[in-house]
């Protein structure tokens, strides 16, 4: 596809003359896969996937581009990367998003400078009785952003960011809130709760670089910077009271990537990628366990690091290779003022820590120029200091397979 | 004479050859424009940068252009070499026959005037472009894969394996070490156009997938820390179950635990409000340790009373005792409320307190009401045991005031009397304990109570089977605790409450 795209870059003055009126170009992309799911010794029956993208763009002129976007998917195998320590084994989830992004190029200018809008819906069905549109972590996502992007040298660019999200959960209300007094007339709620407890304002700064390295390798490096306000979630003080104050989160994540292709013959290519990322939260909320009375401060705070290996194997005509995938990420999070507990629930002195890994393989074989056959592998496994394990299991393994279509124009 | 006019005829000849290289040396290729970095160097010269316009080229010199950069050439036959941006071209011949140029990497797109008399080649690494008078386009991608574009003209093109094929306007042929493949359409100018809008979009698409993962990854952030907290459980009946605990002050020698549990359809809560002996610290937990009581010593804060509520918001449970003091259950009169397992909180465990002294609240006034009547009570006089309990028959035993059919649930003028409980395990193999309590009137409560795991599944009594005491109770504290009241008084309706054991266990709520 860049191919195509460098060749048609002397070819540009040609059409300059007729490209005054607005042009639409879609993209589509769809994907039918089927699969099964697997939760420590347990599998959950055969179930699929299917997500649908189309972007009908639009290039008013040399300078300014409209991109309206539309996704659904739908997924009834869950993914070893979706949360898994609750360890529900079914779960269905629908993700819908609509969004409108402007690129404004200047004339004679390396800049590109866009703004962007979307809306975003997820439903989930995590228990039997749950049903669509009334999923208690059903969420919604309000969006908007600006990006400056600075094309030194096509197609490598470095890129600022800002961006703002308004996510709710529209049926998460928290249950102090909705009862105030027991059938007694006393309060059974604490002053100062909140009801909307989970919706949050998110503003993130975003800064990324790429870059050739010698002959063919690409560096990627990233750093995003974050704010997350919950307008109506309280903190918690050290008597398991509430404070006026409400919570404020702040994080930051840097990354930084390298890949490198190998022609080992003309019809095999090889191309390696390793990458090593950090990040932090911190957080001013703390956490009581009413049931063990113990008031944990900075009960959010954490650091965590990892790494992401991967090698992809691109076998014949480089336009509709066969690509065979394999990739290996490792991460540690550690949990700056959350103590570990027993397996009885006794708080110990160290600090909670968890670690996963994750390996994943693909095979992608064309059928056509668009079609594709698809099969994905997911295996991941999470262990933790954390021995309770009553709620949340932080020790476990998960798989999944998933094989199908996908038609991509 | 003959080798004179030999002579005379070669030097106009001469002449005319000398005349002919030099001015094809000079101007037979020329630099014309340059924007960005564009650079020559002749031979095995060092590269510089074209500073002045237009700039000769000779035979073997190069030009490369970085990024961004474009060069155009201008040949003496009118013929243009436009140069693409990271592109290394090489000037190979520039006879009047034959004009050879080599392009190693990026891309060029070729205007070639129709001269039959000249012959105009581009090579590549894998591949040879002869032309006579034509209009095309070349781009050396890595390992030398060539894509040749034709636009106008004819258009002969060889592999680095002697296949040749001659091209067609508006046709194209990729060639690489493996040879040449079949020659395709070539994409006309506007869709080439077209091609780069596509690339471009796809890509800012991408990058919007890119953002929009991360932010739902704080959304999934936020729900993850709600499993952990164990905010939400699944029942026994797969159902989903949210669960609230916290606790209240509402007097200073006062704590109120409370543990909401919201199901679809449903909402049930249990309450459990302890008075102490004295004011409490901030910290509660130091006082909350020494709720089951003492173990050798008396301890410094204990209840002096206690109420306990259940409700499904239209049925209510409510439990209280009042006038608590402390006793040595272990050296009293009764040996049936010796505790030989106490829940030490230093080890957050049940320890053998056999033969050790115990020391624990009594009350001396309870009372259980249904949906706010009286449905068992009795009273006491700084009783030691509960053997010295008095039953409740006429009076309400917190309040005093005589009973009648609106406070109390009375069977012929006095409080209904309740038989010994019936307890049963309705599933084998299963821990799941119904305790069936009947009354005089006919009526009933029973209590249905599961130990389950996060994910709603009733434990097996096999995994408590080799487990006795101590163990037994610590294992418990691994599991969650169901349990479902149904009486005749709730019509029907049930309260159906999931909490944590160590709440009940500790509490002695549940035993």
């Amino acid at each position: 596809m860049r191919n195509i795209a460098l060749l048609a870059v002397l070819a540009l003055p040609l059409a300059s003359q007729t490209a005054l009126a607005v042009e639409m170009e879609p993209l589509f992309r769809a994907q039918l896969l089927g699969g099964q799911y697997f939760f420590k010794d347990e599998k959950a029956s055969l179930s699929g996937n299917a997500s649908m993208l189309f972007a009908p763009a639009l290039r008013f002129n040399e300078r300014w581009s409209l991109l309206p976007s539309f996704s659904s998917a739908y997924q009834g195998t869950k993914r070893v990367v979706d949360l898994v320590g609750a360890g529900s084994l079914f779960q269905e989830q629908m993700d819908h998003r609509a969004g409108l992004k402007a690129v404004y190029v200047p004339e004679d200018s390396l800049w590109r400078l866009k703004g962007r809008t979307g809306y975003k819906a997820q439903m989930l069905k995590e228990t039997r009785d749950e049903h669509w549109m009334h999923g208690l972590f059903d969420y919604q996502s309000a969006e908007a952003g600006l990006e400056a992007e600075y094309v030194y040298r096509d197609p490598f660019s470095v890129r600022i960011a800002y961006d703002y999200a308004y996510t709710f959960f529209p049926n998460y209300t928290a249950l102090e809130s909705q009862h105030a007094w027991d059938f007694q007339g006393q309060p059974l709620a604490r002053e100062m709760v909140g009801d909307r407890v989970l919706d949050s304002h998110l503003n993130m700064l975003s800064l990324a670089f790429d870059s050739s390295i010698g002959a063919a390798s690409v560096v990627q490096i990233g750093l995003r910077l974050a704010r997350q306000s919950y307008p109506r979630q309280a903190v918690v003080k050290e008597s398991g009271l509430l404070d006026s104050a409400r919570r404020s989160d702040y994080s930051s994540h840097l990354s930084a990537g390298l890949r490198t292709p190998f022609e080992l013959r003309p019809e095999t290519r090889l191309t390696l990628s390793g990458g090593l990322w950090g990040g932090n939260l911190l957080s001013d909320q703390n956490s009581y366990d009413a049931s063990r009375l113990r008031f944990i401060s900075r009960y959010y705070d954490y650091v965590q690091f990892g790494t992401d290996l991967g090698a992809r194997l691109d076998l014949g005509d480089e336009r509709e290779p066969i690509s065979v995938s394999l990739g290996l990420s490792v991460q540690r999070r550690n949990y700056l003022g959350r103590p570990a507990q027993d397996s009885s629930g006794l708080y110990r002195a160290d600090h909670l820590v968890q670690d996963s890994w994750m390996l994943t393989g693909s095979l992608r074989y064309p059928m056509s120029q668009r079609i594709s056959l698809l099969f994905e592998l997911e295996h991941g496994r999470t262990s933790s200091n954390q021995g309770y394990a009553q709620f949340y299991s932080y020790d476990y393994s998960a798989t999944n397979y998933l094989f199908g279509l996908q038609y991509e124009y | 004479m003959g080798r004179l006019s030999c002579v005379c005829c070669l030097i106009p000849i001469t002449l005319s050859l000398v005349l002919l290289l030099g001015g094809s040396l000079q101007a037979a290729v020329v630099l014309r424009k340059a924007s960005g970095v564009v650079q020559t160097r002749s031979g095995s010269g060092s590269w510089q940068n074209v500073l002045r316009l237009p700039a000769a080229l000779a035979v073997g010199d190069q030009v490369r252009t970085g990024a961004q950069a474009r060069a155009v050439l201008v040949f003496e036959d009118d013929s243009r070499v436009e140069l693409g941006p990271d592109t290394v071209f090489i000037l190979e011949d520039a006879a009047p026959k034959r004009m050879a140029m080599r392009l190693r990497m990026g891309r060029m797109r070729a205007s070639v005037q129709r001269l039959f008399s000249r012959r105009f080649e581009v090579r590549t690494p894998t591949a040879v472009c002869s032309v006579r008078g034509t209009e095309f386009l070349v781009h050396v991608a890595a390992g030398g894969r060539t894509t040749v574009d034709l636009y106008k003209g004819l258009l002969g093109v060889e592999d680095s394996r002697g296949h040749q094929v001659l091209l067609h306007p508006n046709e194209r042929i990729r060639v690489d070490l493996r040879g040449m493949g079949a020659p395709e359409r070539a994409p006309s100018a506007m869709e080439s156009v077209r091609g780069i809008f596509h690339a471009g979009m796809r890509r800012e698409v991408a990058l919007d997938m890119s953002r929009e993962e991360v932010l739902a990854a704080a959304a999934k952030e936020t729900k993850l820390a709600e499993y952990q907290q164990g905010k939400v459980l699944m029942d026994v009946h797969g159902e989903r179950v949210r669960l609230e605990q916290y606790i209240l002050r509402p007097r200073p020698d006062q704590f109120k635990l409370v543990v909401l549990n919201d199901r679809s359809g449903r909402f049930d809560y249990f309450y459990y409000l302890g008075t102490f002996n004295k004011t409490l610290p901030t910290d509660l937990s130091s006082a909350l340790r020494q709720l089951r009581g003492g173990l050798d010593t008396a301890p410094d804060y204990y209840l002096t009373s206690v109420e306990t509520g259940r409700s499904n918001t239209a049925d209510s449970m409510l439990e209280l005792a009042q006038g608590g003091h402390l006793v040595d259950v272990n050296n009293n009169s009764d040996f049936g409320d010796d505790v030989n397992e106490f829940f030490d909180p230093s080890a957050d465990a049940y320890v053998d307190s056999t033969g050790r002294s115990v020391y624990q609240s009594l009350f001396d006034r309870y009372g259980f009401y249904l949906n706010g009547k009286l449905k068992y009570g009795w009273t006491g006089s700084n009783i030691q045991t509960y053997d010295d309990k008095i039953l409740s028959s006429n009076t309400d035993p917190i309040s005093g005031v005589p009973l009648n059919l609106a406070n109390a649930y009375l069977d012929g003028g006095i409080l209904s009397l309740r038989s010994d409980p019936n307890v049963t395990f309705p599933t084998d193999g299963k821990v799941y304990q119904r305790i069936y309590e009947s009354y005089g009137d006919g009526s009933f409560i029973s209590w249905d109570s599961y130990i389950l795991d996060d994910q709603g599944r009733v434990a097996d009594s096999s995994e408590f089977a080799s487990l006795t005491g101590t163990a037994l109770s610590t294992r418990l504290l691994d599991f969650n605790y169901e349990q479902v009241v149904t009486a005749t008084e709730f019509g029907g309706r049930k309260i159906d409450l999931v909490v944590s054991p160590k709440i009940l266990m500790q509490s002695k709520v549940i035993q």
